[in-house]
């Protein structure tokens, strides 16, 4: 009687850790494409173009990670894009601050 | 040789020729993306940023992505991701070269320079002291006034003879 509790506990611990994966990483890429889509609304595609560019495709390469259950990668690639989303609006609102002549 | 035993060298002769085999797959590919890396760095230089903010993002992300998985043993999609880097990295290139230079205007401007006052120089004033209408450069008599055929003199003053 004595394996089939530790098979149990093994089991749960395995559904539990692969089960937290996707869901890492869907949090991540979504976290990222809200700040690609702030980062757009402030003008950085006028004012920022190649940190949102960098963003974006870093998000697109992270969408494919997740796609292969790649998700550690994906949730890293994700962070990534978040950044440099962020960065892009920083950019554009600094631009957009900037005294008009 | 027990047949046993020669399987087991058969086996390890296999493992060793595939080991081999993905160590020549790998140098090719990162000779690939150092050639990449430099023609990234090109274009970065010539105002990629700027010019092809796409191309360039795309070309770095994918040879990121090539090296990392490169490094895991997924050859295959590295090198799709390699192949992907080299042609953005080219295009960022190309369209950089291509690219009219930043256009600065100047809103405000400063005030116009005052204009140079005109050279020094010699001003020579035509004078005509009797009023004869006979310039006194011309004038044989310019303290008496007379007539142009008589080089401003009095038709009787002799000055005035031909």
């Amino acid at each position: 009687m004595r394996p089939l509790p530790t098979a149990l506990a093994l089991a749960v611990a395995l559904a539990l850790s692969s089960g937290c994966g996707p869901l890492r990483s869907s949090e991540a890429i979504d976290a990222a494409a809200r700040e690609i889509a702030e980062a757009r609304a402030a003008g950085a595609a006028g004012t920022a173009p190649y940190p949102l560019a960098a963003a974006e495709a870093s998000l697109r390469l992270a969408r494919e990670e997740e796609g292969r259950a790649r998700y550690g990668s994906a949730a890293e690639l994700a962070g990534r894009a978040r950044e440099q989303a962020a960065a892009a609006r920083r950019q554009a609102e600094g631009s957009r601050e900037e005294p008009a002549p | 040789m027990t047949a046993a035993r020669r399987a087991l060298l058969l086996r390890a002769a296999a493992a060793l020729a595939l080991a081999l085999a993905g160590c020549n797959l790998g140098a090719p590919l990162r000779r690939d993306a150092a050639a990449t890396r430099e023609q990234i760095e090109e274009a970065r230089a010539a105002g990629a940023e700027r010019c092809a903010p796409q191309d360039l993002a795309a070309a770095e992300v994918d040879l990121d992505a090539g090296l990392a998985l490169l490094e895991r043993g997924e050859g295959e999609r590295a090198a799709a991701h390699l192949a992907e880097a080299r042609r953005g990295a080219a295009l960022a290139l190309e369209r950089s070269r291509s690219c009219t230079p930043l256009r600065v205007i100047i809103l405000d401007q400063p005030a116009a320079p005052e204009p140079a006052p005109a050279p020094a120089g010699v001003v020579i004033e035509q004078t005509d002291l009797d009023r004869d209408g006979v310039p006194d450069l011309e004038d044989r008599c310019p303290e008496a006034p007379g007539d142009l055929e008589h080089h401003g003199c009095p038709r009787d003053d002799p000055r005035g003879g031909r």
